[in-house]
């Protein structure tokens, strides 16, 4: 056989097609490890349990009970899933494999992330007999389920741009994995009442800490989908600081490789 | 006096697949490239010699798109990896020092993601895997995990990665490591089977490799070529001169260290 002919997409995976051939050899090599499953499965009991801790013991069908504790519980195992994305190619030396194939970093970056969301959508559709529960036992809102899930699946794909980030700078999955999930909690943090008031009092003229809650921190507008009010600001926050995280990954990458 | 590198003979060669010229790297206050030029034609396989730290993987990286120089220009089959680096990568086979396979993947579903991100698929990707694990004999561990593999089939694995859609440029760093006597015959009757048509370059320690695969020896010293030559032209500089293949290679080595 000769060598490949010239052109512009022959010879590779161009655009989606590539990212998706990332994203399933990245989900199926987190599945086919330890970590994911596990991470998975106590992650899902975790999330469920004070749900079921008030359906059973007070009697209450209430989703809020899921998603009120649901960001922290995030912020614990999805920086358990990012750790990987880059860190153990960084370590294993195969950040190199993935620099000779012939993807853009805009596919490698989102594929990875892809693979992340992926374990996050399963570990939220696994939830869904909640919702089940609350329809039959209690009193369900459609715009309060929906927007629940929304602002789990946002938040959660924010977590994991954020972490790929990070362990795209590290060869040490602890290391990426601490990173992660104390830069979330400060995120998280800054749209906690009592910082933002603490904040604001450094500078009451310029109000940093209202800021930090309303464009930096993902809490408020989490807690707004799942209050049922679907705003394009949620939208935007969201959209453009795990757009941020995942151009810093690309960046990462950029380093000495091309 | 230092003797001047071999460097006419092949310099004005017509339509090389693979050209590197002026390469420079810097890593740190550490001079890696200095100037690193030459070229690889369509049948040509070259072996690139040096001592640890001499540049050979450097050099490697650079041409396989995996590391950028500092300057200097690399054109591969027509293209340059600095204008359309992903178009330049779809045509190099690479196999780096470290195989750089994915541990916890089977061998055959690793060969199969390769040959996709190569643009493979259906028929033609399963008719492409099957013959490079016929003619690696990899059949044995076509189920097994990377991790499960002994460090010859782990080496077979990675070249057959780099040859799964059977690029024109062939980029070999310490191909024949790990290898037992039997595997490093196979590869070499590989290299002499894939060497019509394409540009081969892999850099090795071991100049008996050199003198039974290659048809011309590139050799790098501190970042500089030094020597850059068709074997049968120093097969008969050294019959005349009554020495060896490797006493040239370590008189331009010293002659540089000299210098």
């Amino acid at each position: 056989m000769k060598g490949a002919a010239k052109g512009g997409d022959i010879g590779r995976a161009a655009g989606w097609s590539g990212a998706l051939l990332v994203a399933r050899r990245e989900w199926r090599a987190a599945l086919d490890g330890n970590v994911a499953p596990a991470v998975l499965v106590v992650a899902l009991f975790a999330s469920i349990a004070p749900f079921v801790h008030g359906f059973f013991l007070s009697g209450r069908a209430e989703l809020s009970s899921f998603f009120a504790p649901l960001p922290w519980l995030m912020a614990a195992w999805l920086p358990a899933v990012s750790m990987r994305l880059w860190s153990e190619d960084l370590r294993a030396r195969t950040v190199e494999t993935w620099r000779a194939l012939p993807y853009s970093r805009a596919q490698l970056v989102l594929g990875k992330w892809l693979s992340g969301a992926w374990l996050l959508a399963l570990q939220l559709l696994l939830t869904t007999p909640l919702v089940g529960l609350v329809a039959v036992h209690g009193d369900l809102h459609a715009t309060q389920v929906l927007g629940g899930y929304a602002g789990a699946l946002l938040l959660g794909a924010w977590m994991l741009a954020l972490g790929a980030w990070i362990s795209s700078t590290t060869a040490d999955q602890t290391t990426a994995y601490v990173q992660t999930a104390l830069l979330v909690a400060v995120f998280m943090t800054l749209g906690e009442p009592r910082a933002w008031t603490i904040l604001d009092g450094f500078a009451p003229e310029l109000l940093p800490g209202t800021f930090a809650a309303r464009h930096l921190s993902p809490r408020l507008a989490y807690e707004a989908l799942v209050g049922g009010l679907f705003g394009l600001d949620a939208l935007v926050l969201f959209v453009g600081q795990a757009a941020l995280w995942l151009w810093l990954n690309a960046r990462a990458l950029a380093r000495d490789g091309r | 006096m230092q003797p001047p590198p071999f460097t006419g003979i092949l310099a004005d060669m017509p339509n090389p697949l693979l050209r590197a010229h002026g390469l420079h790297k810097r890593y740190g206050a550490k001079l890696a490239l200095a100037g690193v030029s030459f070229d690889v034609a369509p049948g040509e396989v070259v072996g690139f010699l040096g001592a640890n730290g001499a540049g050979k993987t450097t050099t490697l990286r650079i041409l396989a798109g995996t590391l950028a120089a500092d300057g200097g220009e690399v054109e591969i089959d027509g293209i340059d990896p600095g204008r359309s680096p992903l178009a330049a990568r779809a045509r190099v086979g690479y196999l780096p020092e470290h195989d750089g396979l994915f541990e916890g993947m089977q061998v055959e579903d690793l060969l199969r993601f390769h040959g996709a991100s190569r643009g493979l698929a259906g028929q033609a990707l399963a008719t492409r895997v099957a013959e490079l694990v016929a003619r690696l004999d990899l059949r044995a561990v076509l189920a097994a995990r990377v991790h499960e593999c002994s460090l010859g089939y782990r080496r077979r694995v990675a070249l057959a990665a780099a040859l799964v859609n059977d690029p024109a440029v062939l980029l070999f760093d310490e191909p024949t490591h790990g290898l037992d006597p039997l595997q490093i015959r196979a590869f070499r009757a590989l290299l002499r089977d894939l060497s019509p048509g394409r540009a081969i370059l892999f850099s090795t320690h071991v100049l008996q490799e050199v003198e039974a695969s290659c048809n011309r020896v590139v050799l790098i010293d501190e970042g500089r070529i030094v020597l850059d030559a068709p074997l049968a032209v120093l097969q008969a500089q050294a019959k005349a001169a009554g020495s060896s293949i490797e006493d040239l290679v370590v008189e331009r080595t010293l002659a540089r260290a000299r210098a």
